[in-house]
């Protein structure tokens, strides 16, 4: 009989702060910059030089642990992980290891049978980024060259207790990040950019025990569908390691997404953690952990909320604007030009949304300002286009930077609300269709309903139904 | 007259009056140099031209009758491991022989403002590792009182340099001693302020937890004038502390009457050098003559001291010293053909013996199975050293202890034993334990015409306090240099 097995999976997601500056030293937390340009004596760790801890970096960490449910340490230390290695310019990394900043959060995901499972993180702390290792050939002689301005770059590292069982749930677990910390202001997330990276632990165990096995790292990933591929590879080779008998040995693995495959890393040498002398204890007073709670952006459930409350929304409306921080923010503008808000919600959710997408692009990144959103839905509202060719009109504005009106105009996508245009198509119609408006006289109404749609057939699709409806129910009453 | 006797207070005097120049007091401290330096290599690099455009900028200033600092025109020394900005920082270490800092530590940019002139950086211990500046990678500085003796470590060069007038006052760092014991051994003021008192930053750092800077003077209150100028919170290192700063000249010739010392029986046990106990008591009876009571206290936990810090001083040091790796400055050996040789083949050819000795010692307490043994078991024995401290503190005001257990030794004469060298250290380290403030004060002299001193140990910020003390028995034992 064989043995059932489940995995057990545990992640380790570093998440680039977006503060100012880096951790220890002024030098600006960006990327992309010439090498070694935002370098100081301080994140080069020159003879003499000590670390100060920006205030603003603790601020940032503190809101994303608050974000994820975490409890605050208000009092917590840095500790330096030694190893030698040229991306690391002092021969240790500050992290904080024996007291994080923060822990016992959770998030919320929906699982794979649709039960909400709530996946808990057991430690959020402080940790500085390592320099960037390029090696290149000059001439013949190969070369390694070190980029610093990454060093000292604030990060935190969120490590989860080992709650996950499926590369599905790891998967919702690094979306629920992707979605909750941009939300909190404090950082982008972007495995793409590599604002955020995700290591994981995997082991396998009889399915039903509760014990912890022997785990292998895996780490390079760059998008949440690597992330699963590379799960449920180590999976398997576990499984079939068992099934040979072979023992699991504790190591880390490097995820090629080409060959789709996990192979061995060398690992760095390693010495040992210890409490940093010089950095003082990270002291979080009452106050200032208010002050941080209150300058928070609003979560998404609490936004949720208020926009079915404000808005009049339904629930699942109100969801599916506040997805994202940008997305609510973006609604919120449309509403505020004067949308009706359940008109706003269908076209942001159910359109604009996927047709970005489609484009692979954020809101932001389209030419599609919520004024000119605005614009096309007031053109849709009084009844100058209609729903159809407000789609059209849509996909217009991604491409052509004019007002909406102007498109609709030049695109002839308002000429069926021309009064004279519509008088013409009515009129012709009601000419067409005597034995219609006989029956509509004789007080069938539904023929209304068949002249209605023979109009908008003439119109090309472009009139607005209800506006053809009503202007042909007042002619054929009136005559 | 020799300028280069003088006191800064003296020197400062005779600027003021018009009497000397500052071009003329730095080129009698360089003839000076020229005269002793060979024998004594108190000094690792001068800068005579840097100092001479300094000293000549201040008299231009003075004579078009601009208002000047205490500090303006006065040549300092600077231990190897302060950085000053374009000037070599060496640590008395090969891995460092070449570098040059490009920046200045928060007490130059100080000190510069006060308009001090800087003649040179003087020797040390290599990285500050030693009580004998014999683990200088250049050379032992000579004791100017005898020159087959140690000037003791490791801010040798620094007291050497005060005691021998090549420099008005210089500027130490203590870890465990290292101000206070070349002072007593030299017959110089030396005084390690409270922890954070001073800023560190630029200092190149040995143990974060026990380093500060102080000075090294001819005179009490040369110390308070150099203390006064470089004390203070620094944003640029966060272990300062934001304690206000006295106006330590101001209170040093009040009275000590009432005065509360005591005598910590664990310092004055079998072992003491005859002529340092003697120096010390006649400091005690000059005290109780001026009026203060004098009594015995117990600082049970003495005993672990030179354990402890030998197990937290290395661990920390090992840290600090991981970033000299050949990669971004510093000796680079270019013979390796991996990595592992870069880092092996550098800090192998950098660095020396006793530095090698406390980057393993370091290493092995910090290591997994010995972490709790050793490092977390001495960070506990700290945490009595320093009660016993505050119970005591809570009887007296001021301590009053040998600085060292004997004087000067002879140069070659430990180097064989470390542990007999360590112990050296034995009543300095308590105080860097503890974060205190302590000041050697020469007392007198042994049979052999060697100079002995007596340290005064107070409470956290009590700078005032031991200085007043200090200036007390400095002026009934006849003034600035008269032991
Ligand atoms: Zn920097």
């Amino acid at each position: 009989m064989t043995t059932k097995y489940e995995a057990v999976v545990g992640l380790e997601i570093h998440v680039q702060l977006n503060a100012a500056t880096k951790m220890f030293c002024d030098c600006p937390n960006r990327f992309g910059d010439e090498p070694n340009q935002n370098t100081c004596p301080i994140c080069l760790w020159f003879p003499g030089a000590s670390a100060q801890l920006s205030r603003e970096v603790v601020e940032k960490a503190v809101g994303v642990a608050m974000t994820l449910n975490c409890t605050i340490n208000q009092r917590s230390r840095f500790d330096q992980k030694v190893y030698y290695y040229p991306d690391l310019p002092k021969g240790f990394q500050l992290s904080q290891f024996h007291r994080p900043l923060a822990g016992n959060g959770w998030v919320e995901i929906t699982g794979e049978d649709g039960a909400l499972r709530r996946l808990r993180i057991r430690t959020l702390h402080l940790e500085e980024d390592v320099a960037k290792l390029v090696h290149e050939t000059e001439g013949k002689t190969r070369v390694s060259l070190v980029d610093f301005n990454r060093a000292g770059c604030p990060l935190v590292e969120i490590v989860t207790e080992p709650d996950m069982r499926s590369p599905y749930e790891a998967m919702e677990f690094v979306n629920a990040i992707r979605t909750l910390v941009p939300g909190a202001g404090g950082a982008e997330c972007s495995l793409e950019r590599g604002t955020m990276r995700v290591d994981a632990n995997i082991s396998l165990r009889p399915a039903g025990s509760q014990e912890l096995n022997v785990k292998v790292e895996v780490k390079n990933m760059n998008s949440v569908r690597g992330i699963g591929d590379a799960i449920a590879y180590e999976i398997k080779r576990q499984q079939e390691l068992i099934q040979k008998g072979e023992a699991i040995i504790l190591h880390t693995r490097l995820w090629d997404p080409k060959s789709g495959r996990t192979l061995p890393m060398r690992e760095k040498f390693s010495g040992p953690c210890v409490p940093d002398p010089s950095v003082p204890e990270v002291v979080i007073s009452d106050q200032w952990l208010a002050e941080i709670k209150n300058g928070l952006p609003e979560i998404p459930a609490r936004k949720q909320l208020r926009f079915v409350e404000e808005y009049g929304l339904t629930e699942t409306e109100a969801a599916g604007l506040t997805v994202s921080p940008e997305s609510a923010d973006y609604s919120e503008a449309v509403i505020r030009a004067g949308i009706p808000a359940r008109l706003a919600a269908q076209w942001i959710a159910g359109r604009l949304l996927p047709a970005a997408a489609r484009r692979g692009l954020t809101l932001a990144e389209t030419k599609i300002t919520p004024e000119r959103l605005a614009g096309l839905l007031a053109l849709v509202e009084n009844g100058k286009i209609n729903p159809n060719a407000g789609r059209q009109l849509l996909e217009l504005l991604f491409e052509d930077g004019r007002t909406p009106a102007e498109i609709a105009r030049e695109q002839g996508l308002d000429q069926a609300a021309d009064s004279g245009e519509l008088e013409k198509i009515l009129a012709r119609v009601l000419a067409e269709n005597p034995r219609a408006v006989e029956d509509f006289r004789k007080g069938r109404s539904q023929s209304l309903g068949f002249l209605t749609g023979q109009a908008v057939r003439l119109s090309g699709g472009k009139a607005d139904p209800r506006l053809i409806r009503q202007k042909l129910e007042e002619k054929l009453r009136s005559e | 007259m020799n300028l280069e006797k003088l006191t800064i207070a003296e020197l400062g005097r005779l600027y003021r009056e018009r009497r000397v120049s500052a071009v003329e007091a730095v080129a009698a401290y360089f003839k000076a140099i020229r005269a002793k330096d060979g024998l004594l290599h108190a000094y690792l690099s001068v800068n005579e031209s840097a100092a001479l455009a300094q000293a000549e900028a201040v008299d231009r200033d003075r004579a078009a009758g601009a208002e000047l600092p205490p500090l303006a025109g006065i040549p300092l020394a600077i231990k190897d491991n302060i950085c000053l900005r374009g000037e070599r920082t060496t640590c008395a270490s090969r891995i460092l022989e070449n570098f040059v800092s490009p920046y200045d530590a928060t007490v130059i940019e100080r000190l510069r403002g006060q308009r001090a002139i800087f003649l040179g950086k003087t020797n040390l211990d290599e990285f500050a590792f030693g009580s004998s500046t014999e683990n200088s990678a250049f050379g032992v500085t000579r004791n100017p009182a005898n020159p087959e003796y140690v000037s003791g470590g490791s801010s040798g060069g620094s007291a050497a340099a005060v005691a021998a007038g090549l420099a008005a006052a210089a500027l130490g760092s203590d870890t465990g001693g290292s101000i206070r014991q070349p002072a007593s051994f030299c017959g110089v003021v030396g005084l390690k302020p409270t922890y954070g008192r001073v800023s560190r930053y630029g200092l190149v750092a040995f143990a974060s937890s026990f380093d500060q800077i102080g000075p090294l003077t001819r005179s009490v209150e040369d110390a308070a004038v150099i203390l006064g100028a470089i004390a203070g919170p620094d944003p640029l290192d966060s272990t300062s502390v934001e304690a206000p700063v006295a106006d330590y000249p101001a209170g040093l010739e009040a009275p000590v009457s009432g005065l509360r010392i005591g005598l910590p029986r664990e310092y004055f046990g079998a072992g003491l050098d005859p002529g340092v106990a003697e120096g010390v008591e006649r400091g005690v009876k000059i005290l109780e003559k001026l009026g203060a009571s004098v009594r015995e206290v117990s600082l049970p936990h003495t005993a672990s001291a030179i354990a402890v810090y030998y197990v937290l001083a290395p661990a920390e040091a090992s840290a600090n010293l991981a970033r000299f790796d050949g990669v971004r400055y510093g000796r680079r050996m270019p013979e390796g053909a991996t990595m592992r040789d870069l880092y092996e083949l550098s800090r192998d050819a950098g660095f020396g013996k006793e530095v090698k000795r406390r980057i393993i010692m370091g290493t092995f307490v910090l290591s997994s199975g010995y972490y709790d043994a050793y490092y977390l078991q001495a960070q506990k024995v700290r945490t009595l050293i320093r009660q016993d401290f505050e119970s005591a503190f809570k009887e007296v005001d001021l301590l009053v202890t040998p600085t060292a257990p004997g004087p000067a030794f002879r140069i070659g004469s430990k180097v064989t034993d470390p542990l007999t060298m360590y112990l050296s250290d034995v009543f300095t380290v308590s105080c860097n334990l503890a974060g205190l403030p302590g000041l050697n004060l020469p007392v007198g002299r042994t049979a052999g015409n060697l100079p002995v001193g007596l340290q005064l140990l107070g409470p956290v910020f009590s700078e005032e306090l031991v200085l007043r003390a200090a200036r007390a028995l400095e002026r009934e034992l006849g003034g600035p240099g008269a032991v």
